[in-house]
C-alpha cells in the first residue's frame, strides 16, 4: 500500500495535470485540430491513466482511457477532430477534478464515475455521435461544471436533453503560449514548511532588531562591531525579501479558472462572450490568491447575469455581437490592482438610487454623487435583478466581494458609463503580512495603524478644540468639521493624556468620512509583520492583528473602519458630517 | 482492600486519570493533563487586549506566535497579588491556538490512578465547579484536575456582555 506521502504527491500531481488538460481543452476549443495542443491533452491523459493503473484506481483509469480513445485517433489525424470534442472532454475534466477531491477527502473512488457515463464516452469514440440517452449526462456536466469547486453529482441540476452545441465562446490570450523548451527548474514544497520558513525568518528578524536596539550595544563605540551589525541587518533583511518572494504565485492559475468559467457561463446564459486578459504574470501572495479566485468568480457572474446584453438587445444597440470582458492585473504603487471590464449596458445610477431607497439604505431627501450610488451596489441584500436567476441575481455577491477583499485590506470600487459598460477595480496590498505602519502610545501602551489611513498628525489649539451636547467632540479643521474620538476611552487606558491640546490627534480616513483619535504620542512609522490574534478576540473587530516590535513585545493593530464603528456606537449615534 | 469499592467516581470520572502537571494557586494544588501542556514559561510583559473580560490578561509573542493569555487567579475570583519569581505562564495546546496560563507556582508531573480520581462534590448554588473535570488524590493530597477548554469558553460569552467592559475597567483603576 502507498505511503500518505506518496499518495498526497500523486493526488498534487494529477489536480496539476487536470489543470494542463484543462488549459489545452480551452485553447484547443480556440485553434481546432491544431496538433501540438492534441498531443498535450492526450500526454496528461496517458500520464494519468498510468498513475491510475499502478494505483489500482478502477474509475480513474477508466475515465482516462475511455477519454484517451477519444484523441488516439486524432494524433495521426488532427484536422479530422470535431468541434465538439473540447466540451465533451472539459466535461471528462470534472470528473476527473470530483474523483481527485473524493480521493484526498474519503480516501477512495466512491461512486464519482457513473457508468454511463463512460458508455457515453465509448460510443463517441465509436460512432463519432452521443447516443440519445447519454446526451443528458453530458448535458448535465455543462451545468454542474460551472461550479469552481467540484460539487457532488446529486447536486447537479437536471438538465434539458440538448446536444452539445457549438462552443458559444471564444478567448483570446494576449500571453504567449508554453513553448516546450522554456522549462524551468522548480521543487515541490509543502505550504506547511514555507510557512515554518516564513515564521522563522519573521523570528529572525525580531532577534536580530532586539539585538540591534540593546542600549548596551549602542553605547559601545567600536566601528567594527558596528560594521558586522550592519551586515547581520543587511543579510536579515535580504533574507526576509527571498522568504517574502516564494510566498508569491501568479495569476495565472486564477486567470485560467476565469476563462473556464466565462466558457461555461456564457453557454448556460446563450450569451457569445469573448474574454481577453493581460498581466496574468502578476504576482501576489499565495494567501490572498484563494480569496481574490472567489470575489472574481463573483464579479464575472454578475457581469454575464446584469452586465452584457444578450445577442438580439446588442445588434440593436449596434454593439458587436460578442460580449466583451476583459481581466487584467498589473501592479501599482505598491498595490496589486485587478480589474474586469464589460461592454454590457453598465450601471443605471437612477434604479440603484430608487432600489436603495426602497430598502432603506439611502436616505429619500440625500442628493449622493455619482460615485456614491455606484458605491450602494456593494450593500448586504442589494440587487436590482428582476428575478432570481440560476447565475445570480440573490442580492449576495457584490456584497460578499466587498467583505472579502477588504478582508484582504483591499478595496473595491465600480465605474460605469451607462450603456457602454462597467469596470470593475479591486485593489489589494502586495502581501498581507507586511503593512507599512505608525505606532503610537496611548498612557503606557501602544498602538499601530496603517500608515495609509493616517490622513495627518495635528496638536489641536484650544479654539479648534469644540464639543457638542456635552458629550461629542469635533476639531474645526480648515473650516471642516472634524467629529474626534478618544482612544483612551474606547480601549479602557488609564494614564493617559486627556487634554487634546497636550497630546496629538490622528487624522484617520475612515468608511464613513474622515475622522479624528486623540492618542499620548507618535513614537515611529514602521513595516511590521502583521499575525493574527489566535484565540477568542474574533469579535474585536476594531483589531486587526498583533505585531511584534523590535523589543519583542507585542502591539495591537487597529482597523480604521471598525473603530470609526466602535467610537460611533459607544456614543450612541452618528453624528453626521457637516461640509 | 481493592481501590474500586473506595473510589467514588463514574467511569468517565476514572478515565479522567493519568500524568498531570501540578500548580499552585494560592492554598490549592490543580492539575493539568500533561498532555496539553505544550511548554512553561517565565512571565513577560503582556501587552493588554481593551475589551475582554478581566481574567484575559492579554497577548504575548510566543516565537512569532500571538496567543492570549489568562490569569487563573482572577478568573476564579481570587485576590489579586503582584507577580512574583516563582510566577510562570503554562502554554496549553488548546487545538485551534496556544493559550498561556499565569499561575502562581509550578509543581511537578504526577501520575493519578484511575482509582483515585473522584467526582467533584457539589458545594452548593454560590460556587460553579464547571471548570473541574474531576478531583484527584495524590500523596494524601487533593488535586483538583481542571477542564481548561472550559475556562475560556465561558469566558467567551462574558466577553460580549457590556458589563465585562465596567468590570475591567474598575478593575484597572482600582
Amino acid at each position: 500500500m502507498l505511503s500518505d506521502n506518496a499518495f498526497k504527491d500523486f493526488l498534487a500531481d494529477a489536480s496539476e495535470l487536470a489543470d494542463t488538460l484543462e488549459q489545452s481543452l480551452l485553447n484547443l476549443d480556440k485553434q481546432p485540430g491544431d496538433a501540438e495542443l492534441i498531443h498535450e491533452a492526450f500526454r496528461c491523459l496517458h500520464t494519468l491513466k498510468g498513475d491510475a493503473g499502478c494505483l489500482g484506481l478502477t474509475q480513474l483509469e477508466r475515465l482516462t482511457h475511455a477519454a484517451e480513445n477519444l484523441l488516439s485517433p486524432l494524433r495521426e489525424n488532427p484536422a479530422a477532430m470535431e468541434t465538439t470534442l473540447p466540451q465533451t472532454l472539459l466535461a471528462v475534466v470534472d470528473h476527473l477534478r470530483r474523483l481527485i477531491h473524493h480521493l484526498s477527502t474519503q480516501g477512495n473512488e466512491g461512486e464519482v464515475v457513473a457508468d454511463s457515463f463512460i458508455t457515453a464516452l465509448n460510443w463517441l469514440a465509436e460512432t463519432q455521435e452521443v447516443p440519445a440517452e447519454a446526451e443528458p449526462e453530458i448535458a448535465m456536466e455543462q451545468v454542474a461544471a460551472i461550479e469552481i469547486e467540484p460539487t457532488p453529482q446529486a447536486a447537479a441540476p437536471p438538465a434539458p436533453k440538448t446536444p452539445a452545441t457549438a462552443p458559444l465562446h471564444k478567448t483570446q490570450t494576449t500571453a504567449t503560449p508554453q513553448h516546450p523548451g522554456q522549462k524551468n527548474d522548480f521543487v515541490k514544497v509543502t505550504t506547511e514548511r514555507l510557512d515554518r520558513l516564513m515564521d522563522a525568518v519573521g523570528e529572525l528578524l525580531v532577534a536580530q532588531a532586539m539585538l540591534l536596539q540593546e542600549p548596551e550595544l549602542r553605547q559601545v563605540h567600536n566601528p567594527r562591531l558596528m560594521a558586522k551589525a550592519a551586515l547581520l541587518g543587511k543579510i536579515t533583511r535580504d533574507l526576509q525579501e527571498v522568504a517574502s518572494a516564494m510566498r508569491m504565485v501568479s495569476l495565472k492559475a486564477t486567470f485560467q479558472k476565469v476563462d473556464r468559467l466565462v466558457h461555461d457561463l456564457s453557454g448556460v446564459a446563450r450569451i457569445p462572450i469573448t474574454l481577453t486578459f493581460s498581466g496574468e504574470d502578476t504576482e501576489l501572495d499565495r494567501n490572498v490568491v484563494e480569496t481574490l479566485r472567489g470575489a472574481l468568480v463573483h464579479l464575472v457572474r454578475n457581469a454575464v447575469d446584469h452586465g452584457i446584453e444578450n445577442a438580439d438587445q446588442r445588434r440593436q444597440l449596434g454593439k458587436p455581437a460578442q460580449g466583451h470582458l476583459h481581466l487584467e492585473a498589473f501592479h501599482e504603487s505598491g498595490k496589486v490592482v485587478v480589474r474586469l471590464r464589460d461592454d454590457g449596458q453598465g450601471l443605471n445610477a437612477e434604479a440603484i438610487l430608487a432600489k436603495a431607497q426602497r430598502l432603506g439604505l439611502a436616505d429619500e431627501n440625500a442628493t449622493p454623487t455619482q460615485a456614491e450610488i455606484f458605491q450602494l451596489v456593494f450593500r448586504p441584500g442589494f440587487s436590482t435583478a428582476e428575478r432570481v436567476s440560476e447565475i445570480s441575481g440573490r442580492g449576495v455577491g457584490l456584497d460578499a466581494v466587498k467583505k472579502s477583499v477588504e478582508s484582504l485590506r483591499g478595496r473595491v470600487e465600480v465605474d460605469s458609463t451607462p450603456g457602454a459598460g462597467a469596470t470593475f477595480t479591486i485593489r489589494l496590498p502586495l502581501t498581507l503580512a507586511i503593512v507599512d505602519t505608525m505606532v503610537f502610545r496611548c498612557g503606557q501602551e501602544r498602538f499601530l495603524m496603517p500608515s495609509e489611513s493616517i490622513l495627518e498628525v495635528l496638536r489641536p489649539r484650544p479654539e479648534q478644540h469644540h464639543t457638542v451636547a456635552g458629550k461629542g467632540e469635533m476639531l474645526l479643521l480648515r473650516g471642516a468639521l472634524l467629529p474626534m474620538f478618544r482612544l483612551h476611552r474606547m480601549m479602557n487606558v488609564v494614564a493617559a493624556q486627556t487634554n487634546p491640546t497636550q497630546a496629538l490627534v490622528l487624522v484617520i480616513e475612515g468608511e464613513t468620512g474622515p475622522f479624528g483619535l486623540l492618542v499620548d504620542e507618535v513614537l515611529d512609522q514602521q513595516q511590521v509583520v502583521i499575525k493574527a490574534l489566535e484565540g477568542p478576540f474574533g469579535h474585536l473587530k476594531e483589531l486587526s492583528g498583533g505585531a511584534v516590535l523590535g523589543d519583542g513585545r507585542v502591539a495591537l493593530l487597529l482597523d480604521p473602519a471598525s473603530l470609526q464603528t466602535l467610537a460611533l456606537s459607544a456614543q450612541g449615534g452618528t453624528i453626521s458630517h457637516a461640509c | 482492600m481493592p481501590a474500586e469499592t473506595l473510589s467514588q467516581a463514574t467511569p468517565q470520572t476514572q478515565a479522567v486519570g493519568g500524568k498531570h502537571l501540578t500548580f499552585t494557586l494560592g492554598q490549592e494544588t490543580y492539575g493539568l493533563p500533561v498532555l496539553m501542556v505544550r511548554e512553561i514559561i517565565g512571565l513577560m510583559e503582556i501587552t493588554r487586549v481593551p475589551r475582554m473580560p478581566g481574567f484575559v490578561r492579554g497577548v504575548i509573542n510566543l516565537r512569532g506566535k500571538v496567543i492570549p493569555v489568562v490569569d487563573l487567579r482572577m478568573k476564579f475570583g481570587f485576590e489579586r497579588i503582584e507577580d512574583t519569581k516563582l510566577t510562570c505562564i503554562i502554554v496549553v495546546d488548546l487545538h485551534t491556538f496556544l493559550m498561556g496560563v499565569v499561575v502562581d507556582m509550578v509543581n511537578e508531573v504526577v501520575d493519578v490512578a484511575p482509582g483515585d480520581v473522584e467526582d467533584t462534590p457539589t458545594f452548593g448554588a454560590n460556587i460553579s465547579t464547571e471548570f473541574i473535570r474531576a478531583m484527584g488524590k495524590v500523596k494524601g493530597k487533593v488535586l483538583i484536575l481542571l477542564d481548561i477548554e472550559r475556562v475560556l469558553s465561558a469566558g467567551e460569552q462574558l466577553a460580549l456582555s457590556p458589563l465585562a467592559n465596567e468590570q475591567a475597567l474598575a478593575a484597572k483603576e482600582t
